[in-house]
């Protein structure tokens, strides 16, 4: 692949990726630099692209590359403005208790875990779409955000 | 069935084979969830992109890439034979010695970016160029001006599968010019091969040289 067929490349797809480095990093300044990362993964390794589904293979370095961000980020941004707690707790949980609360959970939390957990209840992805992105069963990831769910429960009944 | 993001994605960009496209169809039309999931993901991916900044350029190291003859030799066999089927008879009377990858980027204050085949230059410009041939020959970089003037900005041997880079930092030229990058057998005859006056640079794209070649275009910014 030559720089024109990467800017092209670029051009027809950065959109569709920086929109999910923004759902599973939850703030524009880190989607777009999960982005550039992205890119320049596909940039390096361009040679070894098969020219079967681009935004595929895209996708999969952007998982790649928003994960590494999001460990290297540690600790988290657990403030309500980059998680909506609102939306996380529901209107009623939203009080000032549960948001402390929520908030050691999140920091407790490991990168795919604080992405599946933002995924499913911020962005409002189905299960199917979550286990697609993390190339996981749906199986894998019901499990997995249940036990994170009862935690919270946990944390929250205890608070 | 099961309808996914990616599914949506693939939609929207019309990538869907038509199967899956009549499937998703026939599901958006029935799921006002999906329909709706559907038009979040439009709203989603409309969003301005920021320019993309690719890294500098680097020369491979042949200790650490010895795949690269292999590939080479491969390539050149692949390419060779469907040059010699494919492209003769429809062009000039030129040999196609092989294939040949030129990644092309421009550092304008400071920021890097890569290049496509036609490129809008400012003064000040660096042009970075890195070439990678699958035969040895020889590699002749000349860049022709709209108004005549040519000059060459490298004559050098190049060997199968390890790449040469330059850069040049561009003058300003405010008409069109032409950069042409040939690998021949043999150091080019640059007087001989250039386009006579008259010829339009912008418009005529192949020299009539023996060699793989490319091309780009540098226009200067109104």
């Amino acid at each position: 692949m030559d720089a024109t067929a990467f800017n092209a490349l670029y051009t027809r797809y950065a959109r569709f990726v920086l929109a999910r480095c923004r759902a599973v990093c939850g703030n524009a300044t880190d989607a777009e630099e999960a982005l550039q990362d992205t890119f320049i993964r596909a940039w390096n390794n361009r040679d070894r692209f098969d020219g079967r589904s681009p935004l595929g293979w895209l996708h999969t370095l952007a998982r790649s590359a928003s994960i590494d961000l999001l460990r290297k980020r540690r600790p988290w941004n657990t403030s309500p403005e980059a998680w909506d707690f609102d939306r996380l707790l529901g209107a009623d949980g939203a009080d000032g208790g549960a948001r402390v609360d929520i908030t050691r959970l999140l920091e407790s939390l490991d990168p795919i875990e604080a992405a599946m957990l933002r995924l499913r209840h911020i962005e409002d992805w189905r299960f199917i779409e979550i286990a697609e992105h993390f190339d996981m069963s749906e199986r894998s990831v019901r499990r997995q955000l249940a036990a994170l769910e009862e935690r919270a429960r946990v944390r929250l009944a205890d608070a | 069935m099961s309808i996914t993001r990616f599914d949506l994605e693939l939609y929207l960009l019309d990538e869907l084979d038509p199967q899956r496209r009549g499937e998703v169809q026939a599901a958006l039309d029935a799921d006002p969830d999906l329909a709706e999931r559907l038009e979040r993901l439009r709203a989603d991916v409309d969003i301005p992109v920021p320019a993309f900044v690719p890294p500098p350029l680097q020369i491979p190291e042949p200790a650490n890439r010895p795949w690269r003859w292999a590939m080479g030799l491969a390539v050149a066999a692949a390419v060779g034979i469907t040059a010699l089927v494919v492209l003769r008879p429809q062009g000039p009377q030129m040999t196609y010695r092989g294939a040949m990858e030129l990644d092309v980027q421009v550092v304008r204050n400071g920021v890097i970016t890569a290049a496509g085949s036609v490129i809008q230059t400012h003064p000040g410009d660096l042009l970075q160029w890195r070439v990678l041939s699958d035969t040895d020959g020889h590699l002749t970089v000349v860049d022709q001006q709209d108004d005549g003037v040519w000059a060459v900005w490298k004559s050098a041997p190049v060997t199968a599968g390890l790449s040469v880079e330059g850069t040049v930092q561009l003058d300003g030229y405010q008409g069109a010019e032409r950069v042409w990058f040939v690998v021949s057998d043999a150091p080019l005859q640059v007087d001989a091969a250039m386009l006579p006056a008259g010829v339009d640079v912008a418009t005529t794209d192949r020299l009539t040289v023996d060699g793989t070649q490319r091309t780009l275009l540098l226009t200067g910014a109104p």
